[in-house]
């Protein structure tokens, strides 16, 4: 019934081969590709964004998977509010994932079909999209579903999705629309991924990096309209020994170890896209009109699809994703502060940009940009940063063992470039330290304290939202949002732990996941 | 949102196909330039002169070229002496490592019916990254000696030794934020002393695919204005009235002088008597498990633009060897390179069939849809209708494909995504398609590596 | 981080950066900020390097006024015959605060804040634009001001450079400041003044510019109140270098230089937009972005890149070489190929010109020889073998006498010749290896020789001459990289030092092949056989810190490329562009003995096998660059050393 497969070697290759073959004999799939029946496919436990990386489990018959959903929403920046007196937030698409992540078994939405889905999540949309984790070595499948427009219900877009970077892909996975297929509405999709590691055949190097992903169905429409998102590769050496299959407990590293001696080390890491948003399209789509793509005019620039002061606001997360470890807090189903009124405005873009540190900690960055301007981010005050990779690619050359990384002050990011770079925390200065009147609202007894600074794009003619600066609208615990807007956020620096006893001091966790930041705003029961 | 693509895309690529050139040059039987094979790189072989130069005789252009969307704009451009009519860009000049180089630039009388010379007083080449070049003749300019248009005859010579390897540029250096946007620039391509089928001494590839993809942006406004002041009988500055840099707005992105989706029609294609050089990259996968070693193909950027560009290729990260002509230290691999004005990059394009995706029965590990449940844009597809490498799949009838042999298309476009447009268009301008046919297979009687049969 | 002989860089004290920036200003009056930076130095938690010379050391002051100006530039909608006024804003250096009621701004003005690296300054800013204000040059002024310097007010920023470069300073309160032109160029000099810019050969230069690009939108720099003025209708319509437009009628004052000399272009890109800088018919090498170095002595890091058109982002700064070539009266274009102009009749605004001078035969540096085994008097001055002599072109001299540092003959075990020299025409230090074995001095000598470990000089070590301190030391233990196969040590036996970067280039005497022919020296994870035809560089991964430490091989000459097999390189001495050295035999290629045994051969422009290459290439055919002749007339193999001024 099945011809023999074209012969591979390779560790995992002859278990997905031998393994995948007898299934199908078995269960009578149709012949022909030996494929996993879709319902394995799309119910794999998985779960998305910075919680945990996704894993092998134990039976080698089902990949790890994810639901990503398609659809449109409204996103809110200054000047465009949810709430308030003129309350016009900005029409957008994107991806989103599913907040109930249980297994099949436990009834969990991973495996629902997508009309169950529609009525809770159409119109609901995410931008920027979640931030996905995987591990090299996985095979992985990526589930697109298309639940249709609520705001143009005339529109049957499809939608697709292109891992931008993707190393030796094939078409139908490549996810353009003109040289595969699209997901038209109230239809799925699966995006097959074999994340190779170096020494795989055919392979150079492996796939550990920092990528993106968007739609690329009408793309300069589609990518502006929000469906943009950070997915990254962590390397084998994370979690397992050379052997590359007995596991070992987690060291935080971006790059495998290498014989150029590129020292890929972290404690934190931080992912940010940078893009901006011109409102005239969005506001003709939601009005049934046309756009000259070439008249795109931008008049906000976002970090991770916010604009300061908003890029400072924690991440949210929904309460079924909210991981065992961490700082939570909760946001009021009615925010009564002006603090959680600006936080409940950033509910559908929950990446945020703030970046917490200690003291002399490795930080890594991974910057991406899929706006369509070339952006360049300053580190202001606290020294250079090595940049040790460009494009998921580390910067060792082609033996491996030629060190061509570099220090710089400022990252320089053309549209679709990203580029992975570490820096060193500077000491704490007490003196000049301000108090963190967000930990505060955790408990009286977490009155930490820290030292600004910025990470900033140096464009003085785009740091303000859409012509204005406008201090009241945001969050108190912004610095300089009287004078500054668009593509600006704060690094905030605290001292390490002191344990000598009467300081009170209860100091910044160690973060367990990309963009962690402390507290983390957890999305009320029953909301979307 | 639905553009009408669908009618633009099939009308171009339809006729290109009914004359042969599209089909041809897609399935890559006839050599479609000097360089064979798939290269669409076309070098113009320049006569011996005195001193054993290589010696190019080029004149200063005007006349039309044509957008996908239908419109034409008035352009200025350089052609060989005494052709038809002009050539956007101008013509590609190889030469190798050590040659003298001479280039003689004449701007002959601008006729009434705009295909004669330019209408501007004066007009040079200037050519960025060379060094000791001189120039005679004509008068001195602020860059280099002009060509003077009040002069019938007037001719400068412009001479250097190409001394070093890689991708140049040559332009006007004469009013450049006028004549460079009008289109007066081309390719300059020095081979290494190692010979053509080197890119720098030691860095070798596959000579069936070598590309040279110059990209840069046309305001179609800017160019009306002197168009209608040269019909008017203007000349010189006059020709320049209305003419505000401070205005301009593009709204057309090119490679080779052409817009998506007439980048991938075969050179020299009847359809655009004046863009001569087509776009497309072409070329076999390389197969870990086989036998035949598939070298690199050699891809050149060069941004003759005023703005800078950022190009990504789908399928594969590149690897980049070089830049302004001259090479790295080592290798840097990048799946998107933001092109600067001016600037010019060398760089190691492959595709390797890692997943065993040619050959039937290799799962693909997940269950695609039946086609019915997916969509395809506009009815016409460059999909094969089947996830393998070199299968092709019966596709719902209303959907007709480009793809012969069941050869992957990958796009390979700016990132700026407003500039792959034409001016209201999607999926157009400055973006072109990568096709990777599957690995090469040793033909017996031809006793050599060729391309799968359905592909040649 | 301490430079061999610089100051000290790092002060003891809780707010000092890691990179050596110090901590940024606070609101309080001076007087009190000093208390608070005593108290808070007495809980300082995080120690750095040590101090190599005392407590903090006084504040250099640095004065800058901030206040409004006018500039008029000259107009190119009428070619520059006439001019336009352009309000402004700006920052201009001072001698004092008294002066900056009479201090005059000029717009995008490229005369820099010079300071020095190492040094620690107070840049006192005087605020007079009417609106508060601070003062940022990211990486030199630590973490960002966010409250700033009221109008009418006055605060000081202490900053202590840790690198060289060239840095933009701006106002970054509120981002219109630098749109206003609240901006300015801060050039950092390497704590030894020694003609370079970033004390490295690669950034040697003898003339430098500063080239400021900028651009004004003209209705909001004129407006009646640019605050507020909306950012969205923002669009530059004039571009400058240096504060001025190029156009048909006037030109941007030229920089002036010599056909053959080294001109230093320090671009500041202080717009809100990329440019794209190029210099037509000349080759830029780029020698630091962002105060960066890029001269491979990072971890074998990037080697300086060589481009046509270099790329610079909204603020960043980038130091490129180039060296003009052309004949007198030449116009030499550097502009920016974005090719910005709001005028139609030329090519763009941001363009100024290299004005050839002189075409100059460049002056031959002195040369430094050691002579091989033997006594000489050259021109009635006696030079022994162990010497070091000086020949400035017209006369000889002894430049180190080895006799008065305890290196005497005393046969048969104790024959002093120095057969490597690398001399520092700037300080003096002179680094050396000799051709045998020899006792290490003691007796009156020993003090200097202190820091020497072993009793007996080794052949395979490379000593320094601390000419300032008068001692020696072991710069490069050959042993200690792997010089010696066990049974014998390989003699160095022509050096060249890099001080900065730590980096050594020798030749070695007698191939390093081990008897069964396994090539015996790893590096860089490449096996390779070196012979005495070769030159190594040994790079050191902490630098001239420790520069016999950890680190790796590379060959930066193969001697097979230009013929040469059994003869052996006794002398190796390195420019910024050349790599040059002497043969113990004539060189063997040329029918005609072109070259004698002690003459100092040049590979001009050598370039170790770019990429996948696999020959060394030099842009021109090998050159004579010091004929021994002029010494002695025989070809008698008496110089066994080289090193040029």
């Amino acid at each position: 019934m099945m011809s023999e497969p074209k012969s591979q070697y390779g560790r995992r290759s002859f278990l997905r081969n031998g393994a995948i073959a007898s299934l199908a004999a078995g269960s009578g799939v149709a012949a022909g590709r030996g494929l996993i029946s879709s319902a394995a496919a799309a119910g794999g436990p998985g779960f998305l964004g910075q919680a945990t990386p996704l894993v092998d489990v134990v039976d080698p018959l089902v990949i790890p998977s994810i639901r990503l959903m398609t659809t449109d929403g409204h996103i809110s920046a200054p000047g465009r509010r949810f709430s308030g007196p003129q309350p016009h937030p900005i029409y957008s698409f994107g991806f989103r994932d599913v907040d109930d992540q249980r297994l099949h078994a436990a009834g969990g939405e991973l495996n629902k079909n997508p009309g169950d889905l529609v009525t809770k999540y159409r119109g609901k949309v995410i931008a920027t999209s979640p931030t996905i984790v995987v591990l090299e070595g996985e095979e992985m499948a990526i589930v697109l579903t298309n639940l249709g427009f609520e705001g143009r219900p005339d529109l049957d877009d499809g939608h697709s999705l292109h891992w931008h970077g993707f190393r030796n892909a094939t078409a139908v996975f490549d996810g353009v629309p003109e040289t595969s297929v699209a997901v038209p509405p109230g239809r799925d999709l699966p995006y097959f991924y074999d994340l190779k590691t170096a020494d795989e055949p055919g392979q150079t190097v492996g796939s550990a990096g920092t990528y993106m992903y968007h739609c690329h169905f009408e793309d300069v429409e589609h990518v502006q309209m929000g469906m943009t998102g950070v997915i990254f590769v962590e390397p084998r050496d994370m979690y397992f020994l050379p052997d590359g299959i007995t596991p070992k407990p987690r060291v935080k590293i971006a790059y495998n170890d290498n014989s150029a001696g590129v020292d890929s080390s972290f404690a934190r890491e931080f992912a940010i896209l940078t893009n901006e948003i011109d409102p005239a399209p969005h506001d003709n789509l939601e009005a049934l009109q046309e756009f000259v793509w070439s008249d795109y005019n931008p008049k906000y620039w976002t970090l991770n699809g916010r604009c300061y002061p908003d890029t400072v606001i924690p991440q949210i997360t929904p309460i079924e994703q909210k991981a065992p470890v961490g700082e939570f807090l909760d946001m009021p189903l009615v925010p009564v502060t002006d603090d959680e009124k600006a936080e409940a405005e950033m509910y559908y873009q929950r990446n945020s940009s703030l970046i917490q540190v200690r003291e002399g900690e490795r930080v890594l960055l991974r910057l991406a940009n899929l706006g369509y301007e070339i952006h360049s981010l300053d580190l202001v005050g606290v020294g250079e940063m090595r940049v040790i990779a460009h494009d998921a690619s580390l910067l060792i050359g082609k033996a491996g063992d030629n060190d061509l990384t570099y220090t710089s002050r400022r990252i320089e990011l053309g549209p679709g470039e990203a580029r992975d770079a570490i820096f060193t925390v500077p000491a704490y200065d007490d003196l000049n330290a301000e108090v963190d009147t967000l930990a505060a609202r955790m408990s009286p007894a977490k009155a930490r304290k820290f030292n600004r600074y910025l990470l900033k794009s140096r464009a003085g003619d785009r740091l303000h939202n859409n012509g204005e600066v406008d201090p009241d609208d945001g969050p108190s615990y912004a610095k300089v949002s009287d004078t500054h807007g668009g593509m600006v956020t704060e690094i905030w620096v605290y001292p390490t732990l002191l344990d000598a006893p009467g300081l009170g001091q209860d100091g910044l966790p160690d973060q367990d996941s990309v963009n962690e930041t402390f507290p983390t705003l957890v999305v009320p029961v029953g909301q979307v | 949102m639905k553009l009408p693509i669908r009618s633009k895309l099939a009308g171009i690529l339809s006729v290109a196909v009914m004359a042969g050139g599209l089909a041809a040059g897609l399935s890559s039987g006839a050599p479609a330039s000097a360089n064979g094979g798939n290269s669409t790189i076309r070098c113009e072989t320049g006569g011996v002169g005195t001193g054993g130069a290589v010696e190019f005789n080029l004149e200063a252009r005007d006349g039309y070229i044509s957008f996908p969307d239908g419109n034409t704009v008035y352009t200025w451009s350089y052609a060989l002496a005494g052709a038809p009519y002009l050539q956007f860009p101008g013509p590609t000049l190889c030469v190798d490592e050590g040659d003298l180089v001479r280039v003689n630039l004449t701007n002959p009388p601008h006729g009434d019916n705009l295909s004669g010379g330019i209408p501007a007083d004066f007009t040079s080449i200037l050519f960025p990254g060379q060094t000791g070049v001189t120039a005679t003749g004509g008068t001195a300019g602020l860059l280099t000696q002009e060509v003077d248009a009040g002069v019938p005859g007037d001719m400068v010579t412009y001479e250097f030794t190409a001394s070093a390897p890689g991708t140049y540029l040559y332009e006007s250096g004469t009013d450049q934020a006028v004549q460079v946007q009008m289109g007066l620039f081309g390719g300059l391509v020095v081979y290494p002393s190692a010979g053509r089928g080197f890119v720098y001494d030691g860095v070798n590839f596959d000579t069936e695919n070598e590309f040279l993809l110059i990209f840069h942006e046309i305001d179609p406004g800017l160019h009306v204005g002197i168009e209608l002041n040269s019909l008017a009988g203007l000349t010189g500055d006059a020709v320049l009235d209305g003419y505000d840099p401070v205005s301009r707005h593009n709204r057309y992105w090119t490679i080779n002088g052409r817009s998506f989706p007439d980048v991938i029609a075969p050179n020299d294609t009847p359809v655009l008597p004046t863009q001569p050089y087509g776009g497309l990259v072409q070329i076999n996968a390389g197969d870990p498990d086989g036998a035949y070693i598939q070298l690199p193909a050699l891809v050149r950027y060069a941004n003759a633009g005023l703005d800078n560009h950022p190009f990504h290729p789908h399928g594969n990260s590149l690897r980049i060897i070089a830049q302004d002509a001259r090479p790295f230290p080592d290798e840097i691999e990048a799946y998107t390179e933001t092109v600067a004005a001016g600037q010019t990059y060398d760089l190691l394009a492959e595709w390797n069939d890692v997943e065993a995706w040619q050959g039937t029965g290799a799962p693909i590990g997940v269950t695609l849809p039946a086609l019915n449940n997916t969509m395809f844009k506009g009815g016409v597809t460059f999909y094969s209708g089947d996830a393998d490498l070199g299968q092709q799949q019966q596709l719902p009838l209303d959907v007709t494909t480009f793809t012969t042999c069941g050869e992957y298309y990958f796009p390979w476009h700016s990132h700026a995504l407003q500039e792959i447009q034409n001016f209201d268009e999607g999926f157009g301008g400055m973006l072109t398609l990568w096709r990777v046919d599957p690995p090469k297979e040793f033909d017996a009687d031809a006793g050599q590596w060729l391309s799968p049969t359905a592909c040649r | 981080m301490a430079q061999p002989d610089g100051v000290q860089v790092m002060t003891m004290s809780s707010n000092t950066r890691t990179d050596g920036t110090m901590k940024t200003k606070t609101t309080s009056s001076i007087r009190s900020r000093i208390a608070a930076l005593v108290a808070t130095s007495l809980l300082a938690s995080v120690t750095v390097a040590a101090a190599t010379v005392g407590t903090a050391a006084a504040a250099t002051d640095i004065w800058v006024c901030a206040k409004p100006g006018s500039a008029s530039v000259a107009d190119p909608a009428t070619g520059g015959t006439s001019t336009m006024p352009v309000a402004f804003t700006g920052f201009v250096e001072v001698a004092s605060d008294l002066d900056c009621a009479t201090a005059i701004p000029q717009l995008g003005d490229p005369t820099p804040i010079r300071l020095t690296q190492g040094v620690t300054y107070n840049l006192n800013v005087v605020n007079q634009t009417g609106f508060p204000i601070n003062l940022t040059a990211v990486g030199l002024t630590g973490a960002p001001d966010l409250t700033g310097i009221a109008d009418t007010a006055t605060d000081s920023y202490e900053v202590t450079p840790a690198q060289p470069g060239t840095y933009l300073y701006e106002s970054s309160l509120d981002p219109r400041h630098a749109l206003l032109g609240l901006q300015g160029v801060i050039v950092v000099d390497p704590a030894v003044p020694d003609g370079t810019a970033h004390g490295n050969l690669v950034s040697d230069y003898s003339t430098e510019q500063v080239v400021v690009i900028s651009e004004i939108d003209l209705s909001f720099n004129n407006a009646v109140d640019p605050f507020v003025e909306d950012l969205r209708n923002f669009k530059p319509d004039l571009y400058l270098l240096n504060g001025q437009t190029h156009t048909a009628g006037s030109a941007i004052p030229p920089i002036v230089a010599d056909s053959g000399e080294r001109v230093l272009l320090r671009y500041v890109n202080a717009s809100s937009d990329n440019s794209t800088m190029t210099v037509l018919g000349l080759r830029q090498i780029i020698v630091a972005f962002d105060g960066e170095i890029f001269d491979g002595s990072g971890a074998a890091g990037e080697l300086p890149r060589n481009e046509s058109n270099i790329f610079l982002t909204a603020g960043q700064t980038a130091d490129v070489i180039v060296t003009v070539d052309g004949a007198t009266g030449d116009q030499i274009a550097i502009y920016n190929r974005n090719l910005r102009t709001s005028a139609t009749d030329d090519n763009g605004e941001q363009l100024l010109m290299i004005e050839v001078g002189a075409v100059v035969a460049p002056v031959a540096p002195d040369v430094y020889l050691s002579l091989n085994n033997t006594t000489r008097s050259l021109a009635g001055v006696v030079v022994r073998d162990e010497d070091v002599a000086l020949w400035d072109g017209t006369t000889i001299s002894v430049f180190f006498d080895g006799e008065s540092h305890g290196l005497i003959d005393v046969a048969p075990a104790n024959i002093a010749d120095i057969d490597a020299v690398h001399v520092d025409p700037v300080s003096g230090d002179v680094w050396f290896s000799l051709r045998q074995d020899f006792d290490k001095p003691t007796g009156a000598f020993a003090a200097e020789w202190a820091a020497v470990p072993d009793v007996r000089l080794q052949e395979n070590d490379i000593f320094k001459f601390d000419n300032a301190a008068g001692t020696f030391s072991v710069w490069l233990d050959g042993s200690a990289i792997g010089l010696s196969d066990g049974l014998n040590r390989h003699d160095i036996n022509g050096v060249s030092v890099d001080p900065v970067s730590g980096v050594t280039t020798f030749s070695v005497n007698g191939s390093i092949i081990t008897a069964d022919g396994v090539p015996y020296m790893t590096g860089s994870g490449v096996t390779f056989g070196a012979r005495n035809e070769d030159v190594l560089r040994w790079i050191p991964v902490s630098g001239a810190a420790d520069p016999s430490g950890p680190g790796q091989f590379n060959v930066l000459f193969d001697g097979t490329d230009f013929g040469l097999g059994v003869e052996n390189l006794d002398a190796v001495v390195i420019s910024a562009t050349d790599v040059m050295f002497s043969l113990t035999t004539e060189y063997p290629n040329i029918p005609t003995p072109e070259f004698d045994r002690d003459d100092l051969i040049a590979c001009r422009g050598h370039q170790s096998p770019p990429l996948g290459s696999i020959t060394d290439t030099c842009t021109a055919p090998l050159a004579l660059q010091f004929d021994a002749d002029v010494l002695h007339p025989t070809n008698a193999g008496q110089v066994d050393a080289y090193s040029l001024g």
